[in-house]
């Protein structure tokens, strides 16, 4: 169960993040949880003092970058989510988003998705950059690296299923793994993208 | 940058939020209302986007739509490739019929449409679908030709009868003439 502390130090980060995540959030826990599992959500961010009303959320505001977290986790806490719900959860991300809905003319290729990566990670965050470190659609396998941004481990969990449910928009069967991160002492968080053609 | 400028900067900022949120809320009303049930498809045929009738119609959620390839939702294998090389190639399809399958399996008669999306450069980035469904126009089509043949059958059993009273009329009016009376149907026979 995470403290004031913890809260509020999550909550020093900075940058900001937009608002659709917030939404896919939302419809996730309706979707899996009911109206209910999302007011237990709700009851927590407003006992940690950093209330969330997602019926006002506006898909392209700017929001706190640690507000994205205490999202995710007051989610995973008052729902008991484990790893692979929280995976799942990133992994309809995409599936929701407004931005990425506007978007779309980018998603006709795995190569163009990851190309564009950059300014996709631009859309949604002020803070962090997404560096495309190899590509080679032959083999089925994209490698990009997110930098400059460590907020929670939670966070790696939800962006590695988000980041899968972006490649699954041009290839139904990638699965992406992250290699490498900030929380085991690594520089950056690395993910690995894997598909049959 | 003087604090004027940067205050005008800020205006025209604040400006430009108000508008792109009243976007916002305009393509989420739009798209959640359209009666029409519709889908957004890319050039490899997989399924990005839908609006809430598509939702209903099917009766399978967002989530398990997107994602997935439009090909696996239609009855027939030989329609999608249709649909999907004829809209690359000139730019629309126009109520092609078909069927679709909803959660159960159930065939959809539905007419499909169809609009190409390109980018700056004249490319293909991927289309619009809309499924008009067809069910209701079938029943009343089925309903129509049931009364046809009511009527038809009526017409028949009316005109039949319509016969047999002029046979009738006919031998009632030999009769009488047999008997040296006047005819009482037709006096010019």
């Amino acid at each position: 169960m995470s403290g004031r502390e913890d809260i509020e130090r999550i909550m020093q980060n900075e940058g900001q993040v937009k608002g659709t995540v917030f939404l896919s959030d939302a419809r996730y826990v309706e979707r899996h949880f009911g109206k209910a599992g999302l007011e237990k959500a709700q009851e927590k961010l407003r006992a940690w003092g950093h209330p969330i009303d997602y019926d006002k959320v506006k898909a392209m505001g700017w929001y706190p970058a640690g507000l994205r977290v205490l999202s995710l986790l007051a989610i995973s806490e008052a729902l008991s989510l484990n790893d692979e719900q929280v995976f799942a959860m990133g992994l309809e991300g995409p599936k929701h988003s407004f931005l990425i809905k506007l978007l779309l003319k980018l998603f006709v290729s795995v190569q163009k998705i990851f190309e564009n990566a950059p300014m996709v990670w631009r859309r949604h965050w002020t803070t962090g950059s997404i560096e495309l470190v190899e590509i080679d659609e032959a083999a089925g396998r994209i490698v990009v690296r997110l930098k400059d941004i460590k907020l929670h481990p939670l966070f790696c969990k939800y962006e590695e299923g988000y980041f899968t449910g972006i490649a699954r928009l041009s290839q139904p069967n990638a699965s992406a793994r992250e290699t490498k991160c900030m929380f085991r002492g690594d520089h950056y968080h690395e993910y690995v993208f894997h598909w049959k053609g | 940058m003087t604090a004027e400028d940067q205050r005008k900067q800020e205006d025209v900022l604040q400006l430009m939020e108000g508008e792109l949120f009243e976007l916002e809320g305009y393509i989420k009303d739009i798209w959640e209302f359209i009666p029409v049930p519709m889908a957004y498809i890319n050039p490899q045929g997989l399924i990005l986007d839908i609006d809430a009738s598509l939702e209903n119609l099917l009766g399978i959620a967002k989530e398990d739509l997107v994602g997935s390839p439009l090909q696996d939702h239609f009855s027939s294998k030989e329609v999608f490739p249709k649909i999907h090389n004829d809209t690359l190639k000139n730019s629309q399809v126009s109520n092609l019929e078909s069927g679709v399958l909803d959660r159960e399996g159930n065939e959809i008669p539905v007419a499909v449409s169809t609009m190409s999306r390109k980018d700056e450069a004249g490319n293909h980035v991927g289309y619009f679908a809309a499924f008009s469904d067809l069910r209701a126009v079938r029943s009343m089509k089925e309903q129509i030709k049931e009364k046809l043949k009511e009527l038809e059958a009526f017409h028949d059993v009316a005109v039949g009868r319509e016969l047999r009273m002029i046979e009738i009329e006919k031998e009632v009016d030999d009769l009488l003439r047999e008997l040296g009376r006047q005819p009482k149907f037709n006096k010019r026979r």
